[in-house]
């Protein structure tokens, strides 16, 4: 049981000379179950798209049973016994258990699916594996999330899975369904199958796992077995020792000036805020883990997701947001985090992309007013140094002069509160500390500004006041010194593993 | 700044060298005669092609066209024997256009049905009304004026039907490249997300490219009654349709949508005119004709498709890309709601 399955040496990716990833060195012994612990853009999912083949690695090495190997392609990676969960499970909905089983290595006799051999070792393996109350018949999506993700695991395993990599397995399980799993790991690291687990919850971790990575941002802090370490060691090497506070010196008197947007009782599918306020001239930065609600409360107060109660005043006034284009009216404005899905029209202009949100503004008697369009865009790709050609289809740019068209199409309309989803995703550093301070200038105008960002120094770079969200909920704020990263990090983990 | 070849240029082409081949073939086809000929042919399927262009652009799809060409027709005829002028039952029969419109677009809007069975059930009733009021037998329209209408000649050789398709071409056009209404039109075929999430009125901009199809396909049927002086309650029956389809996608508008012109569409028509009209020149089998049009669409399509790959503007390979997006999007809307 010594020998080691797999050995990681000098890893490093990088994406169009951003390095994500470098020096990521790890060995893993059958039977083991590590944890990945890191915040977000630590670098571990480009750790489990790497391991499972569905991207190459800049460099390193990679060796499996002591034999040097390339995880060119998930399929290669699943032939040498590398499985993968992803938190969108592969289970086809419209399947039964039984076909996804064995999707794509049916049992077959002279070209025909041998239905009833099939159905057989089905049920054996998964009654084998504490599931044999699921009938195998029925289709997938009669199953809950958890069932699936152990029937994933356990078809894994029919197919020689040595090592499988679970990518934030709990995130959608309720409480008793995630003791159940991590049951179902130790039983299965009992007969030697290994895990690398991705989590964010460190309970989680000390309660199952035998040893513990920590990245922070692309590098590898430490690795250890788990008894060498504990808790508190790991949260300080999560969060990084040296906590840089560059806290702006001015902080605004915020306590006399206006509220620009007061909600209370806020309910809705996946969110439940009490009271939350912002005042005009403020910047509220909203910190919370990937899941915690945090986009979701943005796009209700946009209006482009329904809630089910809760009361809403913009200036003093009621405020119903049912569509965007009610928020939009209302000066509310919102740049959204997907910018592939709900943020550029690929195949339009960078110019009218710029304009989209604003098309009024340009038309004069029913015609857009080209020239007017020309020098209004011109103004905000000078500003934002927008490279590239904006004449083209945006799709063209570069993700990070994507992000900027975006943030020009919000600044562009008169507006009172804007709100970023991750505004300075993918852009680069120079950039980033540009949109910094233009989002502190704007609130110096008068815009009040919510900022949702994964970046703690973000965070603590642009907001006077932070709420920290954590499954729908605003868990705690902090303000004035008490915004450091230390505080962001442990309120938004410790928030989870009240729940464990 | 350099110059940028416009994405019509290809398909144009493609006329040019059809219209070389066929006058060396025939010197009938390059008379002036016979080029008014062939755009007075063209008219019917060229504004059915620009209505359906407006659709493709939002990414739906419209295949009521047709019958409303027929329903159009029929109810001219029925309204002008009801002893109305002919100009009141030429724009009642545009009207029926308009409505069959209005209840595609809405009940795509509101039930979500897709855009492809939705206005499949249409045509069946558009395509029933006719026949059912008729009985199948033609209603004749004798009127001087109105028969000005598909007949009449402007300086004594521009037929007018002709001048209405060119200026209809030319709003569309305006339409769509210099007005809010338009872009929102690319936009909401681009990415129905994003469009709604800049404040783009997504509801009206889907209703509105349906109405904008029945109503020129209303018209079309109105001329068509006109050139034929009676309402045949069998008209769109036979190709209309799926050529007015083609013309658009020939013309380089995309069946996913966010992609294409008027100009395109506009030279898309005239191409499949030309064929025809060529063929007809060429005393082609008339059993021959649909056949060779099917392969020179196929074959104008791939060229302008691998020529548009290559140039790295990938016009089908970024739909695949939105449309990935697209569904993945919905998924995980899907997920937040469950």
């Amino acid at each position: 049981m010594d020998k080691e399955f797999l050995k990681v040496e000098n890893l490093e990716k990088s994406y169009g000379g951003v390095t994500v990833l470098r020096d990521f060195s790890l060995t893993i012994r059958p039977g083991e179950v590590h944890a990945l612990i890191g915040h977000n853009g630590a670098g571990k999912s480009t750790v489990i798209r790497m391991l499972s083949g569905s991207q190459n690695p800049s460099s390193g090495k990679l060796y499996i049973n002591g034999s040097e190997v390339a995880l060119s392609s998930p399929r290669s990676a699943r032939n040498m016994g590398i499985y993968t969960v992803f938190q969108e499970l592969r289970l086809i909905d419209e399947l039964t258990i039984t076909e996804n089983f064995f999707l794509g290595k049916e049992i077959r006799v002279n070209g025909f699916i041998n239905k009833r051999e099939m159905v057989k070792v089905t049920s054996e393996v998964l009654s084998k594996h504490n599931l044999g109350h699921l009938n195998v018949l029925e289709k997938a999506k009669s199953l809950s999330h958890a069932s699936k993700q152990l029937v994933e695991i356990v078809s894994a395993l029919n197919n020689d899975a040595k090592l499988i990599l679970l990518d934030e397995p709990t995130t959608a399980l309720q409480m008793s369904e995630i003791q159940d799993l991590l049951q179902t790991i130790r039983i299965l690291s009992r007969i030697g199958i290994s895990f690398l687990f991705i989590t964010h919850k460190i309970d989680e971790a000390f309660s199952v796992c035998t040893h513990l990575t920590i990245l922070r941002n692309g590098q590898m802090i430490s690795s250890s077995s788990i008894d060498k370490t504990n808790r508190d060691e790991v949260l300080a090497s999560v969060a990084g020792k040296k906590i840089v506070t560059v806290k702006k010196a001015t902080i605004l008197d915020t306590m006399q000036s206006d509220v620009a947007l007061e909600v209370s009782h806020l309910k809705s599918d996946v969110l439940d805020i009490q009271q939350f306020k912002v005042n005009k001239g403020e910047v509220i930065g909203i910190y919370g883990l990937v899941g915690s609600g945090r986009t979701e409360f943005l796009e209700t107060i946009y209006g482009a997701r329904k809630y089910i109660s809760g009361n809403m005043r913009l200036n003093g006034y009621l405020y119903r947001p049912k569509s965007p284009i009610y928020a939009l009216r209302h000066g509310v404005l919102l740049l959204t985090e997907e910018r592939k899905q709900n943020g550029i029209i690929p195949q339009l202009s960078s110019r009218i992309n710029m304009i989209l949100a604003n098309l009024r503004q340009f038309n004069q008697g029913g015609f857009l007013q080209k020239r007017l369009i020309k020098s209004k865009t011109d103004e905000f790709i000078n500003k934002l140094s927008i490279k590239g050609d904006m004449e083209q289809p945006i799709e063209r740019l570069s993700g990070g002069n994507q992000q900027k068209v975006l943030l020009a199409r919000w600044l562009l309309p008169e507006g009172q509160l804007l709100m970023l989803d991750e505004p300075t995703k993918g852009v680069d550093i120079g950039v980033k500390t540009e949109i910094h301070m233009m989002i502190r200038d704007l609130a110096k105008e008068g815009y009040a500004v919510l900022v949702v960002s994964s970046e703690v120094e973000e965070i603590i770079a642009v907001s006077d006041v932070v709420a920290v969200m954590n499954t729908g909920k605003i868990s705690s704020v902090l303000r004035g010194s008490d915004i450091i990263e230390e505080k962001l990090l442990t309120e938004s983990m410790e928030g989870i593993h009240h729940e464990v | 700044m350099k110059f940028k070849f416009p994405n019509e240029l290809g398909i144009t082409v493609v006329l040019i060298i059809i219209s070389v081949i066929l006058s060396l073939l025939s010197p009938m086809f390059f008379t002036t005669s016979n080029i008014f000929t062939l755009l007075l042919n063209t008219v019917n399927i060229g504004l059915l092609a620009i209505g359906e262009a407006f659709v493709l652009l939002t990414g739906g799809i419209d295949l009521s066209v047709g019958a409303v060409l027929a329903l159009s027709g029929v109810i001219t005829a029925v309204i002008f024997q009801a002893h109305f002028p002919w100009y009141i039952a030429a724009i009642t029969g545009i009207l029926s256009g308009v409505i069959t419109g209005l209840f595609n677009g809405v009940v795509i809007r509101y039930t979500k049905v897709p855009p492809f069975i939705a206005t499949f059930a249409s045509m069946g009733v558009a395509s029933s009304i006719p026949l059912i009021i008729t009985q199948a037998n033609p209603i004749p329209i004798i009127n001087q004026g109105f028969s000005f209408v598909g007949q009449g000649f402007v300086f004594k050789i521009i037929p007018f039907p002709v001048i209405v398709f060119v200026i209809v071409a030319i709003l569309a056009h305006i339409i769509l490249s210099r007005t809010v209404f338009g872009i929102h039109v690319y936009a909401f075929g681009g990415n129905r997300e994003s469009s709604r999430l800049s404040g783009i009125n997504t509801t009206l901009t889907e209703i509105s490219v349906y109405v904008i199809s029945g109503t020129l396909a209303g018209l079309s049927g109105v001329i068509l009654a006109s050139r034929l002086a009676s309402g045949y309650p069998t008209a769109g029956a036979g190709n209309s349709l799926f050529e007015a389809i083609s013309a658009a996608v020939v013309g380089g508008v995309s069946l996913f949508g966010g992609i294409g012109s008027i100009p395109g569409a506009f030279v898309g028509a005239v191409i499949i005119g030309t064929l025809a009209d060529g063929m007809n020149i060429l005393n082609v089998d008339s059993y021959w004709q649909p056949l060779v049009i099917g392969l020179v669409i196929l074959v104008a399509v791939t060229v302008d498709t691998l020529r548009s790959v290559r140039k790295g503007g990938n016009k089908f390979g970024v739909l695949f890309k939105r449309k990935s997006v697209v569904f993945s999007s919905t998924e995980v809307q899907e997920k937040k709601t469950s």
